[in-house]
């Protein structure tokens, strides 16, 4: 199950550098969305390389035949 | 591991938060808060006069012509508002140099923006559920800051 965590660093400045973690594929894309809301003007986005795993979940149904 | 952002925080907010960041960064810097007074600068004191970018204060609970002053040593701030609603920050002191009162004031603007950066996001965050799990100050005085859902 997917924990999100957020490495944040804030500058004397001001500014904001935040790793986001344990999320992947679009998940990661809304994370970032929601702190560029949260705290205004983004300047720069790198994705790494959990963003590129899918975020699909993958169900596998199996039927026991009672031979009897 | 997912994606790194770099933010620029915009402070488009009211001036109770404002005056929340303030205070926290002038604590931070070893300034004390004074009393506002009517006195005037004397001319003789130098000033150097400057504003916060990227912010936008809402005059909402702020007094008219609300000052907050801090002091250390012969140094003294006063944050406001101006009419376009940016917070300005003047620094005056008697025995310093224009470029170092400049100087104070670009240090103490970045951390008004940093303590402000730093509650806006950890109470969003936890308004979301997320949870502090690590915080510090770094010797270059930066906060690093790690939350977790």
């Amino acid at each position: 199950m997917e924990r999100p965590e957020f490495d944040i660093t804030i500058s004397k400045t001001g500014k904001l550098k935040i790793h986001i973690k344990g999320v992947k594929g679009n998940r990661c894309v809304a994370m970032a969305d929601l702190l560029k809301q949260i705290v205004g003007r983004e300047d720069q986005r790198t994705m790494t390389a959990d963003y590129h795993e899918p975020d699909i979940q993958v169900r596998i149904n199996t039927k026991v035949r009672d031979g009897s | 591991m997912g994606a790194i952002i770099v933010l620029t925080p915009l402070m488009f907010t009211a001036w109770p938060a404002v005056s929340t960041a303030i205070v926290g960064a002038a604590a931070g810097m070893g300034f004390a808060l004074r009393a506002a007074s009517a006195e005037r600068v004397e001319k003789t004191l130098r000033k150097v006069e400057t504003d916060i970018e990227n912010s936008d204060v809402v005059a909402e609970g702020m007094n008219r012509d609300e000052r907050i002053i801090v002091q250390k040593d012969d140094v003294t701030i006063e944050f406001g508002r101006d009419a376009r609603g940016r917070c300005t920050v003047c620094v005056i002191g008697e025995n310093r140099t224009e470029k170092e009162l400049k100087a104070i004031g670009e240090e103490i603007a970045g951390r008004v923006v940093q303590q402000y950066a730093y509650h806006k996001l950890v109470t969003e965050l936890k308004r979301r559920n997320f949870s502090v799990v690590e915080e510090k100050v770094m010797q270059d005085q930066s906060i690093q800051v790690r939350v977790r859902l």
